[in-house]
């Protein structure tokens, strides 16, 4: 062989072995990765495929959201990612995983866990995100307990939080005249924001779409085969928590 | 003792390579001013962008709320400009060059280059229009819509065949280092890029897998194609301010080999604890470790070349520039690696402290670099030297500093955020507000950065139209004479 023909086959394994073994490989591996059911033994179970399988299928706008969250570029600011604790703290970050001293929303039925590969399973792109500019969305969905407040927050961050350094999404909300009593979605913006007489501001497709991915977004059902109570039953959403509530929250921390 | 014979015999074949240098150079003229100053232009303008979406994160509303403005669509628009628009164009511009000259090739039939760089800028700018309008993918560094990739891919395959027909027109036996590194990173580029696009646009839907390809990508773009190309080029211009050979021939190529064969691993690491098998982001982060060794062959023969000529950087703007970027490689390479580590990654992960190290690979290292190949490559097709060594200065400095300010203040904002991140059942608040103080600087540190652009540009441009001086004799940084009798040294 001549020497450039080592060179180029050097430059094919070095290379190669990488894209093979790293990309390729796991990457058809995770791709071909199945739902997994609930309690196959279980008789009821087998016939509520809505509840019994993990993870749960998305419907609705999702999809749409998931597009416009990449269109608006929040994967730039946000994570979906909830570190093991050898990894990070993010277990006990305020909210992250739903929970907290000062935690006012709904309760996570189990022990909010670290993220795990099968909770993406069917995204086209898992948003895993590249800095934390703003909190973990992981479990954006047990946060946002009231809609319209939230809607409020992507149309005016600093009208909520006056340190936050979220840009205003104005452009996907509408300003358009006031129909008789007005729309149920219309925002509740007073002072400045507010529109003038006879107008409202209204959450447009694009604003409900995203709406509906946040909502979606939780990491906190029970793993299949886990061992954890649930994990071979069904409704994981009604299941009770895995450990006391007030341990779970991490009370006990000084 | 010479004959007269024998010395007549050795200036014509000087004569002969002075011809062949002037030819081949000649050969390559258009398409190297052509990428240069496209480069240049784009780097202006995702120097803009960038200064922008650097206020939004300090004052997010700077320039009022337009959709296009936000720090979401921005950044991502700037990032992507300053890739394909300026790294892609200036480094296959200089690879061009260099390649022409140490084959002493000619190149010949430059029209498809030229169109498929025409063509290429094209869909960059339709790609980042792209991205302000609220059409981008958010896959970091392939942002552009999906129906961009393959033109993108096609005329950066035909950019590079002109590297490779040149390297086998070649006439000299000898292989040079640069020439290594600069095939590797034509041939490497095109594969990661296919893989990355095939998977994340025609065969989606692999969940966490999909970011973690996209990770290995970011990671393959700077160590397997910026990085060859920023060695590449130092590794030819080093020697030949210098005006010595190489210190270890065999050093350089293990480095080379090194590098080669860790740089496909890396990447993955910044999602180290994430919801991916465990030993991705373990492998990617060892390998990013182990390129310690890699960087400490190339420091070691840059430096042992320049050994006793380093005096030089006081003159030659080539070596000054080049001489930063080395040092800068060396800075990528380290923070990369204190960044891998499980235990100051648990803080600095997700941080600006991230970004830090992909601008120091990206702009203090390869912009650095490529800047001193430029000033090196110009003169030489345009046949008139720089205007004025004291524009060279403003640009250096202007550059140095801005760059450092940028990247010192990304570390410290990121550590700063990092902290209060890992603080238990506390609020969001305190790591935006902890934070914020050093963004201001780094908005200031991309002023710096817009106007020492700006500077060059603007003399670039009088270069391009034959403005530049007239002289056989370089644009030095400071007059040699002068400095040396002002140190009582008889030039």
């Amino acid at each position: 062989m001549k020497p450039h023909r080592y060179f180029t086959l050097g430059l094919v394994l070095a290379f190669g072995f990488p894209w093979l073994v790293l990309v390729v490989g796991p990457y058809a591996a995770m791709r071909s990765i199945e739902p997994v059911p609930y309690g196959e033994s279980d008789f009821e179970s087998a016939f509520a495929p809505e509840n019994s399988y993990f993870p749960p299928g998305r419907a609705g706008l999702v999809a749409q959201g998931h597009r416009v969250y990449a269109q608006e570029g929040c994967a730039y600011c946000h994570t979906q990612v909830i570190r093991p604790t050898y990894a990070g703290r993010d277990r006990w970050r305020d909210g992250w995983t739903g929970r907290g001293p000062d935690w006012s929303g709904d309760e996570p039925p189990t022990e909010v866990r670290e993220t795990t590969p099968r909770d993406y399973l069917g995204e086209s792109y898992a948003f895993l995100g590249v800095q934390r500019i703003g909190p973990d969305l992981a479990n954006a969905g047990w946060r946002i307990t009231d809609e319209e407040a939230m809607h409020r927050h992507l149309y005016d961050p600093r009208s909520v939080h006056s340190w936050s350094v979220m840009p205003a999404f104005r452009h996907l909300y509408e300003l358009r005249r006031r129909d008789g009593q007005g729309s149920d979605e219309a925002l509740q913006l007073e002072g400045k924001l507010a529109p003038a007489e006879g107008y409202e501001v209204v959450p447009s497709a694009k604003a409900k779409a995203l709406m509906s991915y946040l909502r979606s977004l939780r990491k906190d059902y029970v793993l299949p085969g886990s061992g954890e109570p649930g994990s071979a039953a069904v409704e994981p959403a009604t299941s009770g928590p895995a450990v006391p509530a007030e341990a779970a929250a991490g009370t006990a921390v000084p | 003792m010479e004959t007269k014979e024998a010395i007549i015999a050795n200036l014509r074949e000087e004569h002969a390579e002075a011809l062949a240098r002037a030819e081949s150079d000649r050969s390559v003229r258009l398409p190297v001013l052509f990428f240069f100053t496209n480069g240049l232009l784009w780097l202006l303008g995702s120097s803009l962008l960038g200064f922008v979406a650097s206020m939004k994160l300090h004052n997010p509303d700077f320039l009022g709320d337009a959709a296009w403005l936000a720090y979401g669509r921005i950044h991502p628009a700037s990032t992507n400009a300053f890739l394909y628009g300026w790294v892609f164009q200036a480094g296959l511009g200089a690879a061009l060059w260099i390649m022409a000259r140490l084959c002493r090739a000619r190149l010949s039939g430059i029209g498809v280059l030229l169109t498929a760089g025409h063509v290429w800028n094209i869909a960059v700018t339709i790609g980042v229009a792209a991205i302000l309008l609220g059409e981008g993918t958010s896959f970091p560094w392939l942002d552009f819509p999906a129906f961009l990739w393959p033109v993108l891919l096609l005329t950066y395959a035909v950019m590079a065949a002109h590297l490779l027909v040149l390297y086998r027109a070649r006439r000299s036996e000898e292989v040079f280092i640069s020439q290594y590194y600069l095939i590797a990173a034509a041939l490497w580029f095109p594969w990661a890029y296919l893989t990355a696009n095939l998977l994340l646009h025609v065969f989606p839907g692999a969940g966490v897998m999909s970011a973690a390809v996209n990770a290995w990508y970011v990671g393959t773009v700077l160590l397997l194609w910026a990085a060859p190309v920023g060695l590449g080029t130092a590794y030819y211009l080093i020697p030949k301010i210098v005006g010595k050979s190489i210190y270890s021939y065999q050093l350089a190529l293990a480095g080379f080999w090194m590098l080669a064969m860790l740089g496909g691993w890396t990447g993955v690491q910044s999602l180290k604890g994430g919801p991916l098998p465990a030993w991705i982001p373990a492998v990617s982060g060892t390998a990013t470790i182990f390129l310690l060794i890699p960087m400490i062959a190339v420091a070691i023969n840059l430096h042992r070349t320049v050994k006793g000529n380093h005096h030089l950087v006081n003159y030659s703007p080539t070596l000054r520039f080049a001489t930063f970027g080395a040092v800068a490689f060396n800075l990528l390479i380290v923070t990369g690696a204190l960044l891998s580590l499980f235990s100051l990654g648990r803080v600095t992960q997700f941080t600006y402290a991230e970004s830090a190290v992909h601008f120091i690979g990206l702009y203090s290292f390869f912009t650095m670099t490529l800047f001193g190949a430029i000033y090196f490559i110009v003169p030489r097709l345009v046949q008139c030297e720089w205007r004025s060594g004291g524009w060279i200065r403003f640009h250096f400095w202007f550059s140095a500093y801005g760059s450092t300010a940028v990247v010192a203040a990304l570390f410290l904002a990121g550590v700063s955020q990092g902290i209060d991140q890992a603080r238990p059942y506390e609020g969001f608040r305190g790591s935006v507000e902890v934070s914020s103080a050093y963004l201001v600087g780094r908005s200031l540190g991309w002023v710096f950065i817009f106007l020492s652009n700006l500077m060059f540009f603007f003399h670039i441009l009088l270069m391009v139209f034959r403005l530049g001086r007239r002289s056989g004799q370089a644009t030095l940084l400071h007059e040699m004479e002068k400095e040396l009798s002002a140190h009582g040294v008889n030039a």
